[in-house]
């Protein structure tokens, strides 16, 4: 997502000051930067916490499954006596990586078909929400399904079959917006200027969508982790031994009321991310919001 | 943000705290003895239908024999055939022909005699192949119904005859000892021919069904409940003690033992106690263990290199510590397994085989070119998406990492993809398991037989099958069994499958519940079930937790 | 309106149309079959019921088949319940999935909407964090870990409510409450936000210089504007609820739509899936254009051309 603004930010030579003024009052939000610091300090721990494990993520030891939390596990172990950390760790990777790829498909095609969409309305707008309506009505389990049985299984199917969805609502959301906003004055100031209409649509009404866009975006990430989980069920994704946050909570439900920690480690795990991203996600919204600025 | 933490942490307290839930009690459930004689039972999932012909499912059967009665019943602790419509029986012939005598105080409820032709049309049915019988198959031992099942014969030359109204006739397509073992089959039932010509497909509607069980049907309310109640015209009535019945389709695991828990129902079918839960529960007073008529195995594709070298299948075998499976990661009780029959038929000797032995494993794999597992190629392990097919195949993998240091993948997929590449043969190793029909060992050795659908090892042998059509046919039930352990031995020097271990029974039942016995089939005729309204618990506090 | 409303209905026909066509061929190419069994059923029998339900025909005459009956009205018979036809299934199982899915929406609806505005007007305030928290906290507990703690609570610790099945209304409850965590939280956030946006715009202003009540600006001019994010959001939301919520109906038992369909799915019943996805849309797409109708008449700067 922050490489989109970036790319953004290279785009909008003339208006710097909106993503500068963004970025300085976004430091500002104590709580979004608190967010910005416990997710980096998530992707550190997700990336090189298992180096320093004496456990790997598929050391099986049968004699120590279901273990409560201890000091030689802090996590506990899982039913086949893996440690819960090094799994939850390593399944942070996965489930973090499925939550940018989703939010990032999401974001690029969802904004700017929604916005596409919403400013030309009329039979454009009509035609293409109706192919948005197709995707949404099918059924998408045996979409899967085929797409598994007649191409090799790989983390790039996952992310293909995870992004084609993702962006549907995302678009709805942003054709709402824009029709709401397109015919507002400083819209048609822009247009009787002769502002050229791809300029229009991403430079002057995309960046006053973004507030709900960014609380959307913010929604699809626990879904895309979910969504990820359900695959595993259909065997696209990671394979076991590897487990992502989504198949450990899935595993670990059933064992709620005996090996509670199999649930609420990894499932904390994707909680503090979710919270973060949430507060993040919040303080970004704030500091777009366009109304503010004029404030 | 502190009040965030506030949220987390006390989600945190509450999580923890659950374990209590499962407490040192005796009993797991919630335990109020009944009044009446009313029994509630989660039967898995909603039938698919109630006709014996149209399904093969275990929740269907499990209605089916409460309502509809064969020739025979099953015992409701050893499963042997017990008198049901017929009174008794005779094997003719070496067992070539088979004569039932019916009782004559039989009727369906719609105050007909249960008579000879009932059967006759009612196998007529079950044959022909328009009626689309799953179970068609154990019909195949009739003569000539294989042949009319496929066209090539006349429905007229099914081998059964109504000698009289109340004298039936059964000719064997070969001699078949073990026939009566199969009469309480459901597929064996007597069926309502004007009902079923009437009604068509909508004959097992409550409103059109006519039966002839210690049961009638009340009321099927899809997914919701099926209700039966005491058929008062039944033959044993007298002997029913059950007044009605609640069969649930509930298919959720954790949801049967919650429902169990807080006291909805009584009974639940075996299986359906999430793996979770077992360690915790293994020792309350009503969980109930015995073991079941099920083998779990890995199906290999003797078709497919390095799996043609039976020295590589019998190392792949020996390299798997099969009792820390069973007892360490499942726990149930399940039985490590060396053969394909599993433990319980009176009179089928116990066979030896290998057990775990790395040692000699890791000798085989050498000897058939892979020292170390050198050159040994990477081979998938495919399982249909279930947590305890994983866990045991992860479990699997890492043994073979390191006794034999091969390199093994493991696919997960939906049940219908992987069924259809089971069919198809397309994988190294799959998982498998079968349950056995009937209580003999035919029902498991067969599958390694020519022609069976089930066969998914694609390993086909002549001279197992020959051992195996004269074992069958060897009237003499010791000399018999004799003969299909060498059968057995045979296949197991073959080895075209990878045994792991016997299911064990797995089910709660609440102590009020009696005549519901632990048995291999995990089936209840409910003729032999009543609450005991007078049961209390002795000396222990009832309260839950 | 009403042309729009007309063009809408009639433009529902082609897709419905494209969604039946590709969603058959779909099918088909899924491995499986409706008579795959664990115990593999004898070949002829297969044959004998593929014939039975016109599956031994050209993939073609099959779907030709499908079209005409479909234009009766017939959508065809189960294979997986012997005896039961499609509209039969759908026609059973859908008030329990409307009542559920109303009652969760209705409740997500009142709970989020109130949430959502209070926290608007109170940006930033310690209510407002806590709020957000609990609203996270709906959104990243999914309805599969949600269900069963409720049910810990409420059915296996206080004995207060059945743990599952359905009939009566105490089986409503937990379902309900579990169905509408998420909706909960996403209305309270979109609502928030969405309020947030138009409590500033010109008009509010407008509408606060004027002198009018705060109350009478909330909730008669900035809601109005507010909750439009909502509405586009009601759309998919109330349909995902009426098609049955998959995970919700297996851990409470409850006999609804989803049910239905994950088990057709899972038995190749190929009319069932068809039936459902063709019920699916066609509620889609009047939700839609429901939606689009609302924000017409609530947001006075939106007008279709």
């Amino acid at each position: 997502m922050s490489q989109e603004v970036n790319i953004a930010k290279k785009e909008l030579v003339v208006g710097t000051s909106l993503w500068e003024d963004a970025w300085r009052r976004l430091k500002k939000n104590k709580l979004a930067i608190f967010g910005a610091i416990v997710l980096i300090l998530i992707v550190t721990v997700s990336l090189f916490g298992p180096i320093f494990s004496s456990y790997t993520y598929d050391q099986i030891n049968l004699d120590r499954s279901s273990e409560p939390p201890s000091w030689d596990h802090w996590f506990g172990t899982d039913q086949l006596g893996r440690d819960i950390l090094v799994r939850s760790l390593i399944g942070g990777r996965i489930s973090l990586m499925v939550g940018l790829v989703a939010t990032s498909v999401s974001f690029v095609i969802g904004v700017t078909y929604g916005a596409i969409s919403g400013y030309f309305g009329g039979y454009i707008d009509e035609l293409m929400m109706r192919i948005v309506d197709i995707i949404y009505s099918l059924p998408y389990l045996f979409l899967v399904i085929v797409l598994l049985a007649f191409f090799t299984k790989s983390i790039f199917m996952l992310f293909l079959v995870l992004g084609a969805v993702s962006w549907l609502t995302m678009a709805r959301i942003v054709r709402g917006q824009v029709l709401s906003i397109k015919n507002q004055e400083f819209v048609e100031a822009a247009r009787a200027v002769g502002v050229e209409t791809p300029q229009i649509i991403f430079r002057h009404i995309v960046p006053n969508t973004l507030g709900p866009v960014i609380v959307y975006t913010t929604l699809t990430i626990p879904s895309a982790m979910l969504s990820e989980a359900f695959l595993s069920f259909l065997g696209l994704g990671v394979q076991p031994p590897l487990a992502s946050w989504g198949t450990m909570v899935n595993e670990g439900i059933e064992a709620i009321s005996v090996y509670p920690w199999q649930l609420i480690f990894p499932g904390l795990m994707m909680a503090i991310t979710l919270f973060s991203l949430n507060f993040l996600g919040d303080g970004l919204r704030d500091a777009l919001d366009p109304q503010m600025r004029k404030d | 943000m502190y009040k965030t933490k506030i949220v987390l942490v006390c989600l945190l307290i509450a999580i923890i705290s659950l374990p209590a839930c499962i407490s040192a009690s005796a009993y797991f459930g919630k335990i109020t003895t009944p009044k009446n004689q009313i029994l509630y039972y989660c039967n898995a999932s909603e039938p698919r239908s109630i006709d014996p012909h149209k399904t093969a499912g275990i929740p269907e059967g499990n209605i089916i024999m409460s309502v509809i009665e064969g020739l025979t019943v099953y015992d409701p602790k050893t499963l042997e055939p017990r008198p049901g419509i017929a009174e008794r029986w005779e094997a003719v012939d070496h067992a070539k022909k088979w004569v039932f005598y019916l009782r004559k105080n039989a009727f369906w409820t719609d105050k007909r005699p249960v008579t000879a032709h009932d059967f006759i049309w009612a196998w007529k049915r079950g044959i022909d192949p328009k009626t689309g019988t799953p179970y068609a198959g154990l019909l195949y031992f009739i003569k000539n119904a294989e042949a009319i099942s496929q066209g090539k014969s006349s429905i007229n030359d099914l081998g059964v005859r109504a000698i009289d109204d109340y004298t039936l006739e059964v000719e064997m397509e070969r001699p078949t000892a073990f026939f009566i073992k199969m009469t309480p089959h459901f597929v064996f039932s007597p069926l309502p021919s004007w009902a079923i010509e009437k009604w068509g497909d909508r004959w097992t509607e409550s409103k059109n069904i006519v039966t002839n069980g210690a049961f009638k049907l009340q009321e099927h309310k899809p997914y919701s409940q099926v209700v039966l109640v005491k058929n008062p015209d039944y033959w044993d009535a007298a002997n029913v003690k059950l007044d009605k019945a609640y069969f649930y389709p509930v298919d959720d695991n954790p949801t049967t033992v919650n429902l169990y828990k807080s006291g909805e129902i009584d009974v639940m079918q075996s299986g359906s106690v999430p793996p979770a839960f077992i360690k915790a529960l293994r020792h309350k007073k009503d969980y109930v263990k015995g073991t079941f008529f099920t083998s779990y195995f890995f199906s290999i594709n003797v078709q497919k290199k390095p799996f043609t070298d039976v020295r590589v299948r019998k190392a792949l075998n020996l390299a798997i510590d099969k009792a820390s499976i069973t007892d360490k990661l499942i726990g149930k009780g399940d039985i490590p397994a060396t053969t394909l029959v599993p433990p319980g038929i009176s009179g089928y000797p116990e066979i030896k085989s290998d057990g775990y032995n790395p040692e000699l494993a890791k000798k085989l794999m050498a000897e058939a070119g892979f020292p170390d597992g050198k050159g040994f190629p990477t081979i998938t392990i495919y399982f249909n998406t279930l947590d305890t097919h994983r866990q045991i195949a992860e479990a699997i993998q890492r043994m073979w990492k390191e006794s034999l240091n091969i390199n093994i993948e493991l696919q997960n997929e939906e049940w219908q993809t992987f069924t259809a590449r089971r069919e198809r043969r397309e994988f190294d190793l799959a998982r498998n398991s079968w349950t056995g029909d009937y209580l003999d060992p035919d029902t498991f050795l067969n599958l390694f037989g020519k022609d069976v659908p089930n066969n998914n090892s694609g390993w086909i042998n002549e001279e197992y099958v020959k051992m195996l059509e004269e074992a069958n046919q060897e009237p003499d039930e010791a000399k018999r069994n004799e003969k299909l352990a060498k059968v057995e031995e045979f296949l197991l020097d073959n080895l075209p499958f990878i045994p792991i271990y016997f299911t064990a029974l797995s089910y709660l039942k609440k102590p009020y519940v009696e005549g519901w016995y632990p048995n291999l089939f995990d089936t209840h005729p409910l003729k032999a079930v009543s609450i005991n309204t007078e049961w209390k618990p002795e000396n222990e506090s009832i309260k839950p937790n | 309106m009403l042309r729009l409303i007309i063009r809408r209905l009639l433009g529902m026909i082609p897709i419905l149309l494209i969604i039946i066509t590709i969603t058959f061929f779909l099918l088909r190419l899924a491995p499986g079959s409706p008579f795959a069994n664990d115990k593999a059923f004898p070949p002829e029998v297969i044959q004998a019921l593929n014939e039975q339900y016109g599956l031994d025909k050209p993939l073609h005459i099959q779907y030709f088949n499908y079209v005409k009956e479909l234009m009766k009205g017939n959508l065809g018979p189960s294979t997986r319940y012997v005896g039961r036809s499609v509209n039969e299934l759908i026609w059973q199982h859908l008030p329990t999935s409307v009542v559920l899915g109303l009652l969760a929406y209705l409740f997500a609806l009142v709970l989020g909407l109130i949430i959502g505005i209070i926290s608007s007007l109170r940006q930033n305030s310690l209510l407002d964090y806590v709020s957000m928290a609990v609203a996270m906290l709906g959104i990243s507990l999914p309805s599969f870990v949600l269900g069963p703690l409720l049910v810990i609570i409420f059915s296996l610790t206080l004995f207060w409510l059945p743990p599952a099945r359905w009939g009566e209304p105490k089986h409503l409850i937990l379902p309900a409450l579990t169905l509408s965590a998420v909706y909960i939280a996403y209305i309270a956030r979109l609502t928030r936000s969405g309020m947030l946006e138009v409590l500033r715009a010109d008009y509010i202003r407008t509408a606060r210089a004027k002198g009018l009540a705060e109350s009478v600006v909330v909730l008669r001019h900035a809601l109005r504007g507010g909750i439009i994010p909502v509405i586009s959001f009601t759309g998919p939301a109330l349909t995902f609820l009426l098609a049955g919520t998959i995970v919700v109906e297996k851990i409470f038992a409850v006999p609804g739509l989803g049910k239905i369909f994950i088990e057709a799915a899972n038995s190749r019943d190929y009319s069932v899936v068809m039936g459902l996805t063709l019920f699916i849309s066609t509620v889609l797409v009047v939700m839609n254009l429901l939606v689009d109708i609302t924000i017409g008449l609530l947001d006075p700067r939106i007008s279709y051309k």
